[in-house]
């Protein structure tokens, strides 16, 4: 009873506070909730080390193990050693701190900024995809779909506006007021939605923590 | 000698004609400085009585070029002393006197408060007229959000009728959702082939309600899988979401009355960078080829990724997001997405639980309210009534 | 064809159901070609580049620019090209303008340090400290462009090596948003153009321009529209339109051919799809071989 009762209690306290707080601007609430916020921070900060710890468990038992491709396992594990070692060591070690020239920034510059820019890059590559997958004439809809995205794929690049008169404007107008129409009425659900579950959450309907 | 006067006395007379005919110099003195006119202090409103509005009104010859700093002056008696408590360079007719922490100002409802705005341009000082007396006062209630708190609480006790009604034996109807429906079908597939599932619960933060609802859709996953001891891989792309997956998994396995299957590598962090975390489960997704993917949380730019990289593997795919700019990507590579509320109403589907089907119910009442809001307020806007518009403002 | 059998696939259907890694080296092949040799498309400059080109004009010489550029990696490729023209654009004439750049993402500051030293430093002599400054990172969103409104040094005591800004020349006299002539800024989403103009343009009433990536642009029409954005530069294309106005041809023109080819080619593919399956369904239902 216990195991349901406080979690749920703990999670009702909360969540009613900070609720509370966006309509009554006393003080002592808002700085409760101020405090609150603050503990969040920290306990995200430990975290970290959690995840760290997962991922060498994870790595590590698969290079026990000589699973399948484990040696990529080694990789991943001496690549976060070495980045977040250096990223630990003092400014004042000749190889340490984030200045430019530090091996810290060499790796960012030339390891992490171009790995994440061609991941990415990849979405072009499987956006050609989706399409000629996707854009097939299967129904109205479908065909509606079809036709919008030719238009508003032409009318995005200057060679658009040469190969079809008039398709940056039509573009526009697709983009400012057609879509955003669909869209605003699917946010409005989605908020709806959200309110919902965050309710069912304080009030204990729905428990995504603590155990039965 | 006749003549040695009149010259005398013309130079006598000269010299105050010359003090007067002297060319008048340029003026080069600063212009008059007049201070700010009507000075009104009043409690700032919804607030918790530590703060101070004051508003005043500039002459309206003033040059405004002239001023190069408006000073704020307070005091607790009419009399004085005054005590500058702040200056900035900005022209404005308003100023709140607020606490600061890093200077220690306070500004307490137990005093009453008297003002003066004085205006520098460099070399004098205009101060206006002492203000009225003020104190704050702390607002129990922020009146500016009366109108969210009466929605809140119309939605609320909707939740709480369609909740009881239900309870009661009332049939409360969902339509079919084919991506739900599917989830037990795609799990049965997975097991079939002796493949996993993979479950990817987003990649927000733990604070996100996205993420925390989707721990309750993997709890149940976890569930299905536990009875076709089909394995189960978790890729999570925040840290501080490792622990809430961890339990979630464990506690779905017990509730299947199977915790032997459970094994903390079930649960895979990758990195809480965006496309670190996207690369790591499309290896993920290449090497181990799941039957089954399901994505359902909060999605950004690596919803492609992942969706493809599935579907090159010949996965089935179920998505699901409250994020409207992924939908677009998820319907276009998935084999089911759930659209936006589809996706928080996955618990109540589901499990058909009366407390999950009334806020369902309840959340549909209040979009036909919002359609009737946006419909009445479309219309007096139209004819130039703004009052509709300006009562739902926050 | 005897029962239980299913009619062997037409070349059509093969050629529907073909290899996706065909679709990739297209892809590839339009987006490569374009950039070792440039086709030189004619760029047409869009009113929302236009106007973010004469607001910048409009500045006085010597004024103080600020240039928050709130975008990390995984965005340089729309973002930093539009980076480098505006800062082209900034130092090209001898104008004296004093740039004050920062960022609200951490990944941020490091790019636009890049940025500066390429183009500021490389090619026109700029100094640190003395014609532009990289507060660097502050976390806080919108906290710290409020904070800015009372005063920058406050918010940013160092600049992003350590400095003290106070012992920069460039931040003499610089306190707040009325030493600011324009905010110039660039984002990739969230803190960003939006939150700038609620938090400084509604408030302290600052002249802005903006430039965001293409799929978050349509969201800031509306502050362009209403005036509250000067100017608006649209992703790679507005990045492009904008190196055509101010004559400095970059990465986002030899881009914009390749940008331009790859959706013609994404078209064609969507064209070619469709007709692949009228034809197959029509040869289904007539029962036909092609």
């Amino acid at each position: 009873m216990a195991r349901r009762s406080i979690p749920t209690a703990i999670a009702f306290f909360f969540g009613a506070m900070m609720v509370v707080n966006y309509f009554v601007p006393w003080g002592w609430f808002s700085d409760r909730a101020n405090q609150v916020q603050e503990w969040g921070l920290i306990v995200v900060a430990f975290a970290y080390i959690l995840g760290a710890l997962n991922v060498m468990r994870v790595h590590g038992h698969k290079i026990q193990r000589k699973d399948e491709d484990w040696r990529f396992s080694i990789v991943t594990i001496i690549t976060m050693v070495v980045m977040l070692g250096f990223g630990l060591m003092p400014e004042q070690w000749a190889i340490g701190g984030m200045e430019r020239g530090s091996p810290f920034l060499w790796m960012f510059d030339n390891m992490y900024v171009p790995m994440m820019a061609t991941m990415y890059s990849l979405l072009a590559f499987f956006i050609a995809s989706a399409a000629f997958r996707a854009f097939k004439v299967r129904s109205l809809e479908a065909t509606l779909l079809a036709v919008t995205a030719v238009i508003v794929m032409i009318g995005a690049v200057p060679l658009g506006g040469i190969l079809l008169p008039g398709s940056m404007e039509l573009r526009t107008w697709i983009m400012e007021t057609l879509q955003n129409v669909g869209k605003r009425g699917i946010m409005i659900g989605v908020a709806l939605g959200a309110i919902s579950t965050s309710l069912k959450i304080i009030l204990g309907i729905e428990r995504p923590y603590g155990r039965d | 000698m006749k003549w040695a006067n009149f010259i005398y006395l013309f130079l006598l007379c000269c010299i105050p004609v010359m003090g007067f005919a002297q060319i008048v110099p340029e003026d080069k003195s600063v212009p008059e400085l007049r201070t700010v006119q009507n000075l009104q202090v009043a409690d700032a409103p919804n607030d918790a009585g530590d703060a101070v509005n004051l508003f005043w009104d500039f002459p309206k010859d003033i040059d405004k070029s002239q001023i190069t700093e408006i000073r704020i002056y307070r005091s607790t008696d009419v009399s004085g002393p005054f005590r500058q408590i702040d200056a900035f360079p900005l022209v404005t007719d308003s100023y709140t006197d607020e606490p600061d922490e890093e200077t220690g100002h306070i500004v307490s409802t137990e005093e009453t408060y008297y003002y003066k705005v004085a205006l520098y341009n460099g070399s004098e000082e205009m101060i206006s007229q002492v203000s009225e007396a003020v104190s704050p006062e702390i607002s129990f209630f922020n009146w500016g959000r009366l109108n969210v708190f009466i929605i809140l609480g119309i939605y609320f006790a909707l939740i709480l009728y369609f909740i009881r009604s239900s309870r009661k034996g009332k049939e409360i109807y969902i339509r079919t959702l084919p991506g739900l429906e599917a989830l037990e079908e795609s799990v049965g597939r997975a097991t079939e082939m002796g493949k996993p599932v993979l479950y990817m619960p987003g990649i927000d933060e733990a604070n996100n309600i996205q993420t925390l609802y989707s721990m309750v859709i993997l709890r149940y996953v976890t569930q299905l899988v536990a009875e076709y001891e089909t394995p189960l891989i978790v890729t999570v792309g925040k840290a501080f979401v490792v622990p809430l997956a961890e339990e979630t998994v464990r506690q779905g396995y017990m509730d299947a009355g199977r915790p032997d299957l459970y094994n903390q590598d079930i649960v895979r962090y990758y990195s809480d960078e965006q496309f670190a975390a996207a690369a790591g489960v499309s290896g993920v997704i290449l090497r181990e080829k799941p039957a089954t993917n399901i994505y359902l949380g909060s999605f950004y730019a690596e919803s492609l990724i992942l969706a493809e990289t599935g579907f090159l593997t010949g996965s089935i795919q179920i998505a699901g997001t409250g994020n409207i700019h992924q939908l677009p990507f998820f319907v276009v590579a998935c084999d089911y997405t759930l659209i936006g509320e589809e996706f928080y109403a996955a618990s109540a589907y589901l499990s058909k639980d009366p407390k999950l089907l009334g806020p369902l119910k309840a959340a549909d009442w209040m979009k036909i309210l919002a359609i009737g809001f946006i419909g009445v307020g479309a219309i007096l806007e139209t004819f130039g009534i703004d009052l509709f518009t300006r009562l739902l403002q926050i | 064809m005897p029962n239980g059998m299913n009619a062997p696939e037409t070349t059509l259907e093969k050629i529907e159901r073909m290899d996706r890694r065909i679709v990739f080296l297209a892809i590839a092949i339009t987006i490569i070609l374009p950039l070792i040799w440039p086709l030189g498309l004619p760029i047409e400059v869009s009113p929302q580049v236009d106007d973010f080109h004469e607001a910048i004009e409009s500045i006085p010489d010597g004024s103080v620019v600020l240039f928050p550029n709130d975008y990390d990696p995984a965005s340089k490729a729309e973002l930093y090209p539009m980076t480098v023209a505006i800062l082209h654009h900034f130092f090209k004439e001898d104008r004296n303008l004093k740039i004050i750049g920062l960022g609200l993402f951490p990944a941020g500051p490091p790019l636009l340090q890049k940025a500066f030293e390429e183009v500021a430093v490389e090619q026109y002599g700029a100094e640190y400290g003395k014609d532009f400054v990289n507060l660097g990172y502050k976390e806080g969103r919108e906290i710290v462009m409020a904070s800015m409104g009372e005063s920058i040094p406050k918010t940013f005591p160092t600049d992003f090596f350590g400095t003290p800004i106070d012992s920069l020349p460039i931040m003499l006299g610089i306190k707040n948003y009325t030493d600011i002539a324009i905010l110039v800024n660039v984002s990739a989403g969230y803190p960003g153009t939006k939150e700038w103009v609620q938090q400084v343009v509604s408030v302290f009433d600052v002249l802005m321009v903006s430039g965001t990536t293409g799929v978050s642009a349509p969201e800031y029409y509306p502050y362009y529209n209403s005036g509250q954005l000067a100017g608006m530069l649209e992703g790679l294309k507005g990045a492009a339109e904008y190196e055509t106005l101010i004559e400095k041809q970059g990465i986002a023109t030899s881009g914009m051919d390749a940008q331009s080819l790859g959706h013609l080619v994404i078209i064609l593919f969507i064209i070619v799809g469709n007709v692949l399956f009228i034809l197959n369904r029509r040869n289904k239902t007539k029962g036909g071989r092609f």
